[in-house]
Order: C-alpha cells, then structure tokens, then sequence
C-alpha cells in the first residue's frame, strides 16, 4: 500500500508494479484526468504536479518520471486541487484566475502542467516574501523563467503567461492557498482505491546497512533515486522492473556535510542529494557553479533529480561531472565490505561503463572548498538555452595570481568523448600562452591552430542529434578566446575599481553571456 | 530597449476595458470559451473520455525500416502477449486500403511496400496501452530492402515526384511567359543576384498527440471521437475503410490541444485504426499515440529546397525573378500539390517581382508524408525573396529596409505573378512605416553599427520584415461552411457549425458572431462539440479560414432566425417590422422595450413558429486557372510585419531575441485578446521553425528527433520580458465583405518570424561590415550561426587580401554574382 495525500484527502493506493508512475496512477486508477500526458519523458510539463515530502518545501514535479512507490508520506496536489475545495462550485484559485484574465490558455493542454507550476512559484514567493525578500521585476522574470522553464507551451508564444505569473505575484489575485488546503484532511480515514494489488518488489531502505545488504543480494536490481533518467526506460523503452531499489530515504545519502580530503576542507555531498537542495551550497560558494545548475533539465527535474544519479548513469554529457573534475572532486563508492574513494575524473571508463562494482553504491562527492583565489566559469552550448542538453559543455577552473594572472588551469568537458573528460592539451596550452594573445580580438590563424589543435588532441567527439564533429570541436575551441577575454575583462574591471570609476563596461562583452549580465 | 507599444500588462488591461464597455463581449476581448476549464483541468481530451466497460487500448506496429517490400509479417509473439485481444493487419481492411485525402498513396496499414520508417504495418488492441504497446514490438517480419531517397534535391533529378511539376510565368507587363523570355529579361538587369538555400521541415508538436475512441454502436453504427481538425474527412475514410455508407459514421470533436495543420490529414489514419478495432471485437477501442510514434507515424512541415535568380536595377528594384521551390513531400502526396502550389503563390512575400517565373517540384523522399503546417508551404514560398532583399542590399552596399521599401508592392506594381490583382496594397508601406518610425529603426540601426564595431564578439542584429499571406483555400470547393442554430424556449441558444477548436478560439469567435446577431450577451450561448451529423460535408479548419467561413455561415443562420422572429414580433404585436430591433436580450421597438428574449422566444414557439435554422456560405469571386498559372485564387490577403532585433554570440553560434515590434493587420478584430494571441503564438511557432527546431534523420531514414528531449520548440526563456510586443493595424477594415470586415489570423503571423532569421544575418553581415550577405539555412541554431560567422570571417580576411592586392577595384563597383 502506498499512503499519501491527494488534494487534501487521505488516499491508500494498492501497490503497482515498480516504475508505474504517478502519471499512470493519477490518470488510470485515481480518474484524475486533469494531469496530461504531453510526452512522458520529463521534457514537456503537461503532467506537472506540486508535491510536498515530510520535512521539504512544496515543490514541482513531472507526474510522468515519477514513481508512484515515492509517493508514500508525501501530499500530492494536481490541477484537481488548486481550486478552492469549501464550496460545492468550487472558486478559482489565484494562479487560475490570473491565467483566464491573461488570456494564456489556448488549446488548454498544457494548461494544468502550467497552472502547477505557477501555483507553486507563487508560494514560494509569497514565504520568500513575508521572509522579508523583495523582487525587483528582472528577478521575478529570472524566478518565472526557472519556474516555467519545463513547462512547453506549443500555443500562446508564453508572454500572457509571463504576464499571469507577474500579475499574480503582485497580488493582484489574492494570496497563495495551497499549503491551506493540502492539510485538510491529512488526520480523514484513507480512502482505498480498488485496483488489483500486485506484488511489489519496490525496495526502500532507509539505512545504509539495509541498501548495501540488498545491493550486495541482487546486483542487477536497478538503483533508483529521482528516476529523472531511469523512468525513461519504463516510458520510453517500456522495460518491466521486476525490482527497483530506491535509495533515496537512506539519510546518509540525503545529507549534505562538511568535511575533509586529500587535505582539503569542502563537502560531503550525499548522492541522493537533489539539484535543488545543492543549489543554496553552490550559490554561496560556486556561483557559476549554481547559473550552469539552473539550466540543466527544468525545474521538474531539478527537483528530483539527484547528484548521484547524475554520475551513475555515466552520460558523455552530463552537466554535473564535467563541473565537478574540473572542480578536483572525488566519488566515494561503498559496499558491504568497504568504502573507496576515487578522484572523480578517474570514475569514468567509456560510454556508460564507469568504476561502480555490481555490489557497489555511490555514496558520496567530495567537493573542495574553493580556495580564495579559485575563478570559475562553466559554458554550456545546447540548441536552446532552457531545458536542453548540452551539444557541449565547458567548464574551467584557474586560479588568480597576484597580478591578476591565471594559473593551474583545470578544464573538463561533457559532450566531446564518449565520457566527461579532462582537456590536458588545452590546460598545457592556457598554462603557455599569455592571455592577451588569445582574445577575441587578438586570435589569428596561427593561434586559433594552436588552441584548435589542442583541442583535436584532447578530444575526437562525434556528429549525432545535437551537434556536428565540426561544430563541437570549433565551438570547444572558441571557449579559449571567450574564457582569455573574461580574465581580461575582469583585470580590467579590477584595476579601474582601483583607479577611476566604472568603466568596466566598455570592455566589449566576451560572450552572450556576459552582455546579457552587463545590459 | 524602446518599445512601441505600453508595458505588457497594461496593454492586457486595456483588453480588459474593452471587454468591460462592451457587457456582451460580442466583438472584443472575450476570454476563451474554455479558458475555466482549462485551468480547472476540466476541459476533456479524446484521452480524458470516460470509457465504456471493455474498452481497448491500442497500439501501431510499426516499420523499421525506411523503403522495401514487407515479404513476410508474423504477429503470432505479438497476438500471444498478455493482455492482447486483437491484432489486425492490411488484409483485415474491410473496404478501402488506402487513406490518401486528395490522391491515393497513403496505405491505411501497409500490405506490400513499406515507404518510411516508422510506418503503420499492424494495429494491436489489448486491455492496457501498456500491453498493446510492448506486444506490438514483438513482430517479426523479413523485409526485402529498397534503395532509400532522402534528399529532395537526388528525388527531383532521378524525377521521383509525387505530383507533376508546376510553373507560373508572367512578364511585368501582365504577358504570358516561359523560362526562355524570362531568362532573357534577366540578362538584361544590371545586377545579378541569385543563391541557394535549405529550409528544414518542422513537427508539429501540438501537446496533444494525435487520438480517437471508436464506439460501436448498433449494426454498422460508428461515433468515433477525434482530435482531428477534419471530421468530415475522418467520416469519410472511416466509412471507405469500414466499407459501409458515411450516414454510418458519426466523427465528433470537441477541441483538440492544438492542431497546427498535423491534426487535418494526419488524425484520419488514428480514427480509421480505432474504427477497424472496434468494429471487428464490437468493444470500444481508443488509440493515442505515443509522443514517439506519433513522431515518427506522422507529416511534418515540408523541407525545401530555394534556388532563385533575381535581376535588379541600380536602385534596387526588382525586375525579373526565377525563383524554384523544391518541396520535400515524403513518401505520398497527401496535400503536398497544394502546399506546394501556396509555396509559389507565396514566392513573392510582399514585392512586386516583375518578370517572373516560378516553379515548384514536388519531391519524393522516404520519410513520412509531409502534409500541412500553419502556414501550407507560404512560409518557405517566402524564404528566398527575403533571403535575396538581403543579398540585394549588400551587394548595393544599402540598407536591407531600403531594399525591402522599394520593391512593395505599389500602385503600378499591384499585380502577382500569378495575375491577381493585390487589393489594400498600400497597407504594406503603411505598416512598414509605422514600424519603422515607432521602432525607431534609423536610430537602432545608427546604435548597432557603432555597437558592433566595438564588439568582437557578441554582435546586434536588425531586421524589419513584411508579409502578406492569401486568404482561401487554393482548392476552390473547400471554401464553404454551414451552420446550425438551436433556440430553446428558455431562450438559450445552441451553436453547431463546421469548424473545429483547436485552441485559435474559433469557438469563441463564433459564440460572439450569433449573440452580436441575435442580440444576446454570450453566456446565453453554447457551442457544441462540431459532430459530423449536425453540419455535414464540412471543409477541414484550416487555411486561417475557420472563422471568416464558419462566421458567415453562422451569421446566415442567425440572420434567418432573427428576421424569422422579427416577422413574427411584427405580427403578433401589430408593430411595424423595420422598427423592431433585437439588443441585449430584448425585443425593442423604436427603442422601447417591447419584450424580453425569453418571452419572445416562448411566444414564437407557442404560435409553431421555427427556432432552428441552418446557414451556408460560400466565398464568392475566386478562380484559378492551373492550366493557365493565372487568376485569382484568393478573396484577400492578410499583411504585417515585424521589427526584430537580436543579439548573436559569433563564437558560440548562441543568439538571443531582444525584441520584436509587430504590427499586423486583422482588418476589425473580432476579438483582439484572440487575434494577439495568434499573432505572439504564431511568431513564436515560426521562430522555432526557424531557429531552433531541428529534425535530423540517419542515414537509414530513421527520425532522430523523435521527442522533446531532442526536439527543442521554443521555451519560455526564448521570448524574454518584454521582447514581444504586438499592436493590431487600426482603422483599416477588410475590404473585401468577410465577417464584420474582419481579417483571418491563424497563419499569416508565422511568417512574421522571417524577421527574426532576417535579424540574424544583418548580425553576421556585421563581421563584414555589412558587404557580403551569408547564407543562412535554416533552422538557423548557434551550430549553423556559428559556421556561418567563420564563412564571414573567411570572407573577409579573403577580401581584406583582395582589396590590398587591387586597391584599383573598390568593392560594389563592377556587377558581380553573389553565390553564398
């Protein structure tokens, strides 16, 4: 049985078989029809729903990536559920008010993925609100766009709904009221929903002894935590689990501590940690870190999605691992009979095969303090800039010498092997080469050879979906100059800070990035 | 950045003011007839139908292979898996095989030649989705391979076409022309310039896939509920497939989420498979497909190949063009000869092009059938005359808008290549001016240069394009409509006509139509869900025209009960009948009450008087003659235009929007809050197609982009604050008689898009110092950005040689041929 709250109202779900998700509970066994299906691949948000587990904030989720097993204890709300329930004809809420007076439905399907989200952005605004927490209009686009950023919208061209969600954190149509109703009827007998009970063999342990001992009994059970990619296989490939082992109530895991290694203070960060619960950490101390978070996946998977999910699917891409080698981080890999702790560079074998033995987890990452000279930037190119993967992505990691200089160069890239990997020939470079002769401006044919060169020998990527061979390895390539030129830019910036009054801002921007940051 | 127009929000309270004036909501702001059930999640989806006990679930078996012959398919895994009830294949069609919509081609389920991957072999009906999907991979079948076409361009010249080739010619004088008179005219220009250039096709991806749920009923009795643009086509074909008569078939739809053209040919199949299942178990049968399959199963926006040649005079202007339009159909016809044909009556976009030949290839290739897109082919019709006003300009050394000015069409210059006569011309120059002045777009373009010189990098770009987009179905039988209209004695009225929503709110355009008549607010109207047996023989909602036939036809019924009621009032309340008037749900004579609505529709029933009336319409004054190339195909066109300015990363490819200035012309709107929508919607749609959305195949025809995780349509970041302002054209009503003089919407704003694809090359005709014009296929995304940046700087330090080399030959002096 599964026990949570739908709406308000206790609700007991005989066990599906593992990987059903809450998709296919909500829409074939709860008549809750109002949750489209839009894709059931976690990329168009038809079927967002709010979720609040024990302990957490209400949060977003795709219904469709969802196991229903991670429902228990958790108060689930859908479009069903944001109107308010007293009165027999009920009354719209506030987002859905602000969505009709907008005109930001159309054709309405992806309509209650949007009023979720949106009902969701709104109270958590409002708690940041009485908080003390003000919002200046370009911050609320920037939360809108986070908020909204997984939620396609084939129609309306999304201005009246940006114009919804501004308008209604304005409070122009009263107040949030979700977290008022979820409550409700929390202490109401459960309903039991009749649906034939199938066996489950979804594993839930919640101590580490118990995980590790089941991981050790069978090997070939999957491990699950967000399920942000493995769902897909459910989905997508329609693979049966005869057994799913969810890692995600082992505490340790969750945890997020600080620590010790290889002589370095930092953090230990579990591997069920979410997206989201890194994001405070990674602001505060690696904010580059934190703006190359916010475009990965949408804010549905975000919060859901986990770190150690993220290094254990092993993608040539993924946006987590790039990050952390060029970061210097290490993985910590348990099993019954021990722990191991591997730099995290070293993880990666080949295309999906990684250092994880059967009987193995991944417990942790170990992630450095940055030390006061650390300078980051991490550059992800995808065709689109929200909710994309990345055709490549570049991250970079030096230190600042005295004199403004830049020094043990740490570059990683996702997207141009068949795993996230190191770029020695481009750090052997950056350490060679003074920055001034690698700008914009300053590159000519000899230079860019070279840096293309080091590329080619760091790395041979392959043409598939995202991206051609060609345009991978110029693209790679022309991060140098872009990178050379924010090192620039800031001596600049830092040496007029010293001297006259801004004038940093007649540098010319050295990327997209940079001139949208600057205007 | 300025704007033309008031902050977001207030422009939407002014939509709100006007909605308020005006009590009954009967020509403005009026929300969407859905718009609360919408929100609420209570708006119901052929997959959110309740179903009857026993229902099916199904699923398509599905080809994996792009061309062959099927030699032998053994589905004895796929009937043995659990769950299954029932597995048919092409020998069980009861009666047609082949649902091609206007030429055969389209096999139902494929019995011999398999034509691309992804195509319907078997349908598999089980008692979950779950079970049908997973058992119908369990096929095996043995396939002889086929050689597989995939480029339009190797099908044309192997003369692999699914339609003949068509042309139009026509010299500036209005004289018949061939391709010999009118290559002469083009020698004759002192410039020269021509180019190529690919445009990709484009999915759909309307957030509903497509779907059906048949229902048996007694005897050969069919309702079949589809998400279908086109109910009396799916009737048709069902009823053909079924082989019982089409009074047998009853096809409802309610709305769709969303259609975009995908749901007009291409929900047929879905219904026919859900018809077959459901006749042959006698149990319900509901089919949705899956994002993927519906992915791979269905027709796309046709890819096309431009090749054109445009000879200019000094200043500019246009005289002669060859424009050819290679369309990628897919494997089959479907509707590809006239989307096609829309590609070249759209070919001109806005310019006069004075002598002028125009052809259009219909390829085929083995990928599924491509078939309509908001917008049937106007769309990459219009590319390569906008891509050649680039090329113009640069190879001039003028502004792209100078260029664009100068060859709209105007007096004297009033006539397409085609021979119709472009009525309300004047309002291309009229909203090309306005925008140009409100935009600012002298002063931006002043600002950008100097910015751009001082960046390296990150280069701004500026475009201010036009459209101007037919309005009628090409096919001339398809522009009609019919209505029907129920008063009950309690005074509500219940509205039925031809058209479908698919969200553009017709629906609520059509509720506003009969209060506005009748005289009632709109809450005492209801539309039902558009049911081939209430209006029959119905034209697919499509070609923007859902409003401007539906309307009329709604209107006419309307009409006929008021005048109908008003004889009677002036009878039984001896009145005379030119005073009597209907407004806001009372009888009035002479501006007195006489009685209300509810009592004058309970009299008129008491005394056996009719309270249900049908309308028709049909457009008038429109012919064309295909043998000829010449007429007048269309009862008028829709204009507007776009100033776009984004901003380009040259090293990355990455770009961004920073604003786009629209100014469009609905003629008198019947509801501006709908009318803008369309318009933000469809500019953004036409973004997508031309930035982001990218469909890729293997080399063995298989669909790589089969889903949103690959398949990127733009998210909201894409359309940043602010950067999307719209304002309707003001106080220039449509001049042909369409309902209330107001003008279709749904595709011409698409093509507002172009100006965004135009933008991006003035930023990489920056690196140039605005000399050379690159090409720029599309969808333009940064990997294509990119590589066109290194061609531009190529280009110039290639130049930069040259000029050193021959300081004797500035540029722009000596004509020469710009070939990207």
């Amino acid at each position: 049985m599964i026990d949570f709250t739908l709406n308000g109202r206790a609700c007991r779900l005989p066990s599906p078989p593992p990987g059903t998700t809450v998709l296919e509970v909500l829409r074939d066994s709860l008549g809750h029809d109002g949750t489209k299906e839009g894709c059931a691949s976690g990329d168009c948000g038809a079927c967002t729903i709010a979720l609040q587990t024990p302990g957490q904030s209400l949060t977003t989720a795709n219904a469709c990536l969802m196991p229903a097993h991670q429902l228990e204890g958790c108060e689930l709300i859908t479009v069903e559920g944001l109107a308010s329930p007293d009165s027999t004809t009920p009354a719209l809420s506030p987002v859905q008010q602000a969505l009709v007076a907008t005109h930001a439905s159309q054709c309405g399907f992806c309509t209650p993925g949007i009023a979720i989200s949106l009902a969701v952005l709104h109270a958590s605004h409002q708690q940041h609100v009485s908080q003390g927490n003000v919002f200046d209009d370009r911050q609320r686009d920037t939360l809108i766009d986070h908020a909204l950023g997984g939620n396609l919208c084939r129609c309306t061209g999304y201005r009246p709904i940006r114009e919804a969600a501004h308008r209604l954190l304005a409070g122009e149509f009263g107040t949030a009221n979700l977290s008022a109703h979820s409550s409700l009827l929390l202490a109401s007998v459960p309903e039991t929903i009749v649906t034939p009970t199938i066996d489950s063999h979804y594993h839930r342990p919640r101590t580490l002894a118990a995980l590790l001992a089941l991981r050790t009994a069978q090997p070939d059970m999957p491990l699950i935590a967000g399920g942000t990619d493995l769902m897909l296989e459910h989905t997508q490939r329609l693979r049966d689990f005869p057994a799913l082992l969810d890692v995600t109530q082992v505490t340790e895991l969750c945890r997020i501590d600080e620590g010790e290694h290889a002589g370095q203070s930092g953090w230990w960060l579990g591997a069920a940690v979410t997206y989201r619960q890194l994001m405070p950490l990674l602001r505060e101390h690696y904010p580059e870190a934190a703006d190359l978070l916010n475009r990965l996946g949408s804010e549905q998977i975000r919060n859901r999605g986990t770190l150690g999910g993220n290094i254990g699917n092993a993608s040539p891409i993924g946006d987590m691992p790039p990050l952390l080698i060029a970061l210097e981080a290490y993985v910590q890999l348990m099993n019954q009979r021990g722990e191991r702790i591997l730099k995290l560079e070293d993880f990666f074998l080949d295309y999906k095969r990684t250092q994880l033995m059967p009987d193995e987890i991944i417990h942790s990452v170990f992630l450095p303090r940055p030390v006061k000279s650390q300078r980051l930037a991490a550059y992800k190119l995808s065709k689109r800039r929200d909710d994309d993967i990345s055709t490549l992505l570049g991250v970079f990691a030096w230190r600042r010498d005295a004199d403004g200089g830049a020094q043990h160069w740490r570059i990683a890239f996702g997207g141009m092997a068949s795993i996230p990997a190191r770029a020695f020939h481009l750090e052997a470079l950056l350490d060679e080469i003074p920055l001034e002769s690698l700008t914009p401006a300053t590159l000519n044919r000899q230079t860019l050879g070279m840096i293309e060169q080091a590329t080619g020998a760091d790395f041979s990527p392959l043409s598939d979906v995202r991206g051609s061979r060609e345009y991978r390895l110029k693209a790679a390539s022309h991060l140098i100059p872009r990178v050379a030129q924010r090192i620039l830019n800031e001596q600049a910036a830092h040496s007029a800070t010293h001297h006259t009054a801004n004038t940093s801002s007649s540098q010319p921007p050295e990327s997209l990035d940079a001139y949208l940051a600057q205007s | 950045m300025r704007t033309l127009h008031s902050l977001d929000s207030d422009h939407a309270h002014a939509l709100e003011r006007t909605a308020k004036d005006s009590p009954t909501g009967q020509r403005h702001a009026q929300k969407h007839e859905s718009a609360e059930r919408h929100v609420s999640g209570t708006a119901r989806y052929v997959d959110d139908l309740p179903l009857p006990k026993g229902a099916l679930h199904l699923a398509i078996g599905m080809s994996e292979v792009a061309h062959g012959t099927l030699d032998t398919l053994d589905l004895n895994a796929v009937r043995a898996a659990p769950g299954v009830v029932c597995v048919l294949s092409a020998t069980d069609i009861p009666g047609h095989q082949d649902v091609g919509p206007v030429f055969p081609g389209d096999p139902l389920l494929v019995s011999n030649v398999i034509s691309h991957y992804g195509q319907a072999l078997f349908v598999v009906a089980a008692d979950s989705e779950r079970a049908a999907r997973q058992a119908a991979r369990l096929a095996k079948m043995s396939v002889t391979p086929l050689p597989i076409t995939l480029d339009p361009r190797v099908a044309a010249q192997q003369g692999d076409l699914v339609r003949p080739t068509h042309t139009q010619a026509r010299l500036s004088n209005g004289r018949p022309a061939d391709l010999e008179s009118v290559t002469k005219a083009l020698g004759k220009s002192v410039w020269q310039v021509e180019g190529e250039l690919e445009s990709g096709g484009q999915e759909h991806f309307y957030l509903e896939s497509q779907a059906a749920l048949a229902l048996p009923g007694e005897d050969d009795e069919m309702l079949v509920h589809s998400s279908s643009q086109h109910p009396s086509e799916v009737q048709k074909l069902i009823a053909e497939v079924l082989g019982v008569p089409f009074h047998a078939v009853t096809v409802e739809t309610r709305r769709m989420g969303g259609g975009f053209g995908g749901k007009e040919t291409q929900a047929a199949p879905v219904a026919c498979l859900a018809a077959m299942i459901a006749r042959h178990t006698g149990r319900a049968a509901r089919l949705r497909l899956p994002r993927g399959d519906d992915m791979h199963l269905t027709g796309k926006r046709h890819p096309f190949h431009h090749r054109y040649q445009f000879g200019v005079d000094d200043s500019g202007r246009v005289e002669t063009a060859i424009i050819t339009l290679t369309g990628d159909c897919g494997h089959s016809p479907d509707l590809s000869d006239a989307i096609v044909d829309r590609a070249m009556f759209h070919a001109d976009n806005a310019y006069f092009l004075g002598n002028a030949y125009v052809r259009g290839i219909r390829a085929r290739t083995n990928v599924a059938s491509n078939t309509a897109f908001r917008g049937f082919g106007g769309p990459q019709g219009m590319l390569a005359v906008e891509a050649a006003m680039e090329n113009i300009a640069r190879q001039l050394g003028r502004d792209p808008l100078e260029i664009r000015k100068r060859n709209l069409y105007c007096e004297g210059r009033d006539t397409t290549h085609y021979g119709q006569h472009v009525n309300q011309h004047p309002l291309l120059a009229t909203l090309i001016e306005q925008l140009e002045e409100e935009g600012h777009y002298w002063q931006r373009r002043a600002e950008i240069r100097a910015f751009n010189a001082k960046s390296p990098v990150v280069k701004k770009g500026l475009a201010l394009t036009p459209v101007k987009f037919g309005i009628s179905f090409t096919a001339k039988h398809l522009n009609q409509a019919g209505a029907l209209v129920h008063i009950y004695t309690d005074g509500s009225v219940q509205v039925n006509h031809g058209g479908t929503e698919m969200g553009q709110g017709l629906h609520t355009k059509m509720i506003q139509v009969a209060a506005r008549e009748l005289g009632l607010s709109v809450d005492k109207v209801r539309i039902t869900a558009t049911r081939t047996d209430k209006v029959p023989n119905t034209s697919p909602t499509a070609a923007s025209s859902g409003a401007d036939l539906n309307g009329m036809a709604t209107r006419d019924a309307c009409l006929r009960l008021k005048a109908r009621l008003l004889d009677f009032a002036a009878e039984h309340l001896a009145q005379p009948r030119t005073s009597l008037t209907l407004e806001a749900g009372e009888l009035l004579s002479a501006g007195s009450v006489l009685m209300t609505w509810g009592e004058l529709v309970q009299a008129a029933y008491i005394e056996r008087i009719s309270l249900s009336e049908k309308g028709f319409y049909a457009t008038p004054d429109i012919h064309y003659d295909r043998e000829r190339g010449t007429g007048h195909p269309f009862y008028y066109y829709a204009f507007g235009a776009a100033l776009c300015e984004v901003v380009v990363d040259t090293l990355s490819g990455e770009y961004r929007l920073e604003g786009a200035d629209i100014l469009h012309d609905v003629g008198d709107s019947l509801n501006p809050a709908i009318d803008i929508g369309q318009i933000e919607g469809g500019f953004v749609q036409g973004m997508g197609w031309l930035t982001s959305e990218e469909l890729k195949w293997n080399e063995d025809g298989r669909l790589l982009t089969d889903g949103p995780a690959t398949y990127k349509i733009p998210a909201i970041s894409d359309v940043p604050a602010g950067a999307l302002r719209v304002q309707l054209l003001e106080g220039h009503p449509n001049s042909a008689a369409s309902i209330y003089r107001s003008k279709a919407v749904g595709e011409p704003p698409l093509m507002l898009a172009m100006s965004v694809w135009a933008a991006l090359r003035d930023a990489l005709a920056s690196i140039s110092d605005y000399r050379h014009a690159v090409r720029l296929d599309t969808p333009a995304t940064p990997e294509r950005v990119m590589l066109a940046a290194s061609v531009q700087r190529e280009w110039l330090s290639e130049q930069s040689l040259h000029d050193q080399t021959s300081q004797s030959q500035p540029p722009h002096v000596q004509p020469h041929q710009v070939t990207p």
